[in-house]
């Protein structure tokens, strides 16, 4: 073996070395999160409890709400205590930042500038703008044509009927002052949440999305990875469904 | 031989740095279109723009045009002090002549908001908002060589923002003879680059924090504080701003509550102190409608709150012009701050955009 031959197989050894090295401190960073939680016996969940039927105070102050039941699985399925860490909604990633948190599940819009620094779980929640009617004509967004749809007077959903207007001939905008007034008509635009809670109406369409997800810091991917199994175990056994229908329904 | 080539070598590194560094004249040319004018009922309408993290021109260009085709003839826009000159002495000026050559093209005013130290500027491990009495004059020759640049295109200029908060007071006390002398150094540096320029002082941020609060003053008491510093003397007019919260425009005005006719308090100082002629800018106010922030009010509300707020403007002789925060942002905060907007980072017109719109051009009367 010549002299460059022993070289070359030096440094491909050290770098090995560094490689196999940065993955263990990786794995054991994120591991660190996780075990952290189970030495504590408590996982802290940040919050704002202003946003019902996510997250609010009853009238014992104990937190209630989508988010809440959500958190209680997460917790139970990890084998700990919960804690909530209620923070207003604009300190909720500076918390997570400096683990004042383990993680935030709060109404949260899924943030793809924040990505840095937080990670996402799976979507369980579609706040987007949502069609919805009691007709049974009405099947498609084309089917609005010479239809007339109520929104909330210059809410996101009216923006959305407005677009719409552009594209479907003779489509008719009546704005009423709030969001539950619009699902008194026929056919109607509301958001995720307004169309979820009227069982009388029918969801054609989302016309926009926005995403709730729960937040954990970057590193702390083993936390995640159990958050995720949480998420898809209540999708697939239908208590997501369950839950929503009973919180966002109430 | 050997050294020759050396020599030439550097020489090319050294050319190649400055070209660098000096790249805003080497930007390719952008069609600005054709010169505009803005059509509307009412001359004092504005509104803040986002456009300093807009990377793409033609983002730039046509924000711009949607704010003319709304009807506001104003506009207020930032342009940091750290992003213009990154290197003491060699400024970039490549993004700053995209916006202020569109605006002019779209027939807009600008008032221009100059602050954010550079980080050669300020001691290691400060925020922008920082900057030691000594470095003062290093803000001025940003202000001068500003102005100087802009003369007869920007014909104001604001000096720092909401100085009466710790956070954009680089987290000191805040103190209003310290900003008065920063304000002070940038009047007489932009009055010898263009004496036609309006230096605009203040903008503070409407708080009731009392003296001794950790992270704010109450922007009243501030004001009276600069004033008592020389203020008066080192400023042309008052920028304010004049958010309503949860309040309609008309709500009356109190020292103990934070709302839109707050400003006739600022101007009831001015005049107490023998500034009563001094004009009042507000370069941010107005509504947001997130639907569960406690200080936002409903998407309606907003709606017909600014298009009261734009008419009781006009009704103020010693108001020059009105901009509310904000058009639009580059991309979604995904936080309440979305819900301040006229128009979404895609471009797409709010509700609230079109029926200012249709107020501007004379469509309805409200």
């Amino acid at each position: 073996m010549t002299k460059r031959m022993q070289w070359t197989l030096a440094l491909f050894f050290v770098a090995l070395i560094i490689w196999l090295g940065w993955r263990a401190y990786q794995h054991r960073q994120a591991q660190s999160g996780l075990a952290e939680i189970k030495q504590r016996g408590a996982l802290r969940v940040g919050l704002d409890a202003s946003f019902p039927p996510f997250e609010s105070l009853d009238e014992n102050g104990q937190v209630v709400g989508l988010d809440a039941d959500l958190a209680r699985a997460i917790a139970d399925d990890l084998g700990v205590e919960l804690e909530f860490v209620n923070i207003g909604f604009d300190g909720l990633y500076d918390a997570l930042l400096i683990k004042r948190v383990d993680m935030l599940l709060s109404g949260l819009p899924v943030d793809p500038y924040r990505s840095r620094d937080v990670a996402y779980s799976t979507n369980y929640f579609n706040a987007g703008q949502v069609l919805v009617t009691r007709r049974d004509d009405i099947q498609l967004v084309d089917d609005l044509m010479g239809q007339t749809v109520a929104v909330e007077w210059g809410s996101l959903a009216d923006m959305e009927a407005r677009r719409l207007q552009k594209t479907i001939p003779n489509l008719q905008i009546n704005p009423q002052p709030d969001a539950q007034s619009a699902l008194q008509f026929d056919i109607a635009i509301v958001d995720g949440v307004t169309a979820l809670g009227n069982q009388q109406m029918r969801i054609v369409k989302y016309l926009s999305d926005e995403w709730y997800a729960a937040a954990v810091s970057v590193e702390n991917s083993a936390l995640l990875a159990e958050i995720n199994k949480t998420l898809a175990r209540m999708q697939e056994s239908g208590e997501m469904e369950r839950l929503q229908e009973k919180r966002i329904g109430e | 031989m050997r050294k020759i080539v050396h020599l030439s070598l550097i020489a090319i590194i050294f050319a190649l740095t400055g070209l660098l560094l000096t790249r805003s004249a080497s930007l390719p040319p952008f069609d600005l279109g054709p010169q505009q004018s803005v059509t509307t009922v009412n001359p004092e309408m504005g509104v803040h723009t986002r456009l300093t993290d807009e990377v793409e021109a033609w983002k730039i260009k046509y924000t711009l045009q949607m704010v003319r085709e709304m009807g506001a003839p104003w506009v207020v826009e930032y342009f940091p002090w750290a992003y213009r000159e990154k290197f003491p002495g060699i400024f970039d000026w490549s993004h700053s002549d995209l916006v202020v050559q569109n605006a002019n093209r779209q027939g807009l005013t600008i008032i221009a908001r100059l602050g954010y130290a550079p980080e050669w500027a300020r001691p290691a491990n400060s925020t922008p908002s920082f900057l030691a009495a000594e470095d003062y004059e290093r803000f001025g020759d940003y202000v001068a060589a500003f102005v100087e640049r802009y003369r007869g295109q920007v014909d104001y200029i604001i000096v720092w923002n909401e100085p009466n908060l710790a956070l954009e007071w680089g987290f000191q006390p805040v103190d209003p003879a310290a900003y008065t002398q920063l304000l002070s150094v940038a009047y007489r540096r932009a009055k010898e680059a263009n004496p036609q320029v309006q230096v605009l002082g203040g903008a503070l941020a409407p708080t009731l924090a009392p003296p001794g609060d950790e992270f704010a003053l109450n922007d009243l008491d501030y004001l009276q504080g600069m004033l008592d510093a020389g203020a008066g003397d080192a400023m042309d007019g008052l920028a304010v701003h004049a958010y309503g919260w949860v309040y309609p425009p008309d709500d009356p005005p109190a020292p103990d509550v934070v709302n839109f006719r707050r400003t006739e308090l600022v101007h009831q100082l001015l005049q107490e102190n023998g500034y009563g002629d001094m004009p009042i800018h507000i370069t941010e106010g107005g509504w947001n409608d997130h639907p569960r922030w406690t200080r936002a009010v409903k998407p309606g509300q907003r709606i017909e709150y600014t298009i009261q707020a734009y008419q009781m403007a006009q009704e103020w002789p010693w108001l020059e012009s009105i901009s509310l925060w904000a058009f639009r942002y580059p991309w979604p905060a995904k936080t309440y701050l979305d819900y301040f907007t006229f128009v979404t980072p895609d471009f797409i017109p709010k509700p609230i955009y079109e029926e200012v719109q249709r107020y501007a051009h004379g469509e309805i009367d409200k």
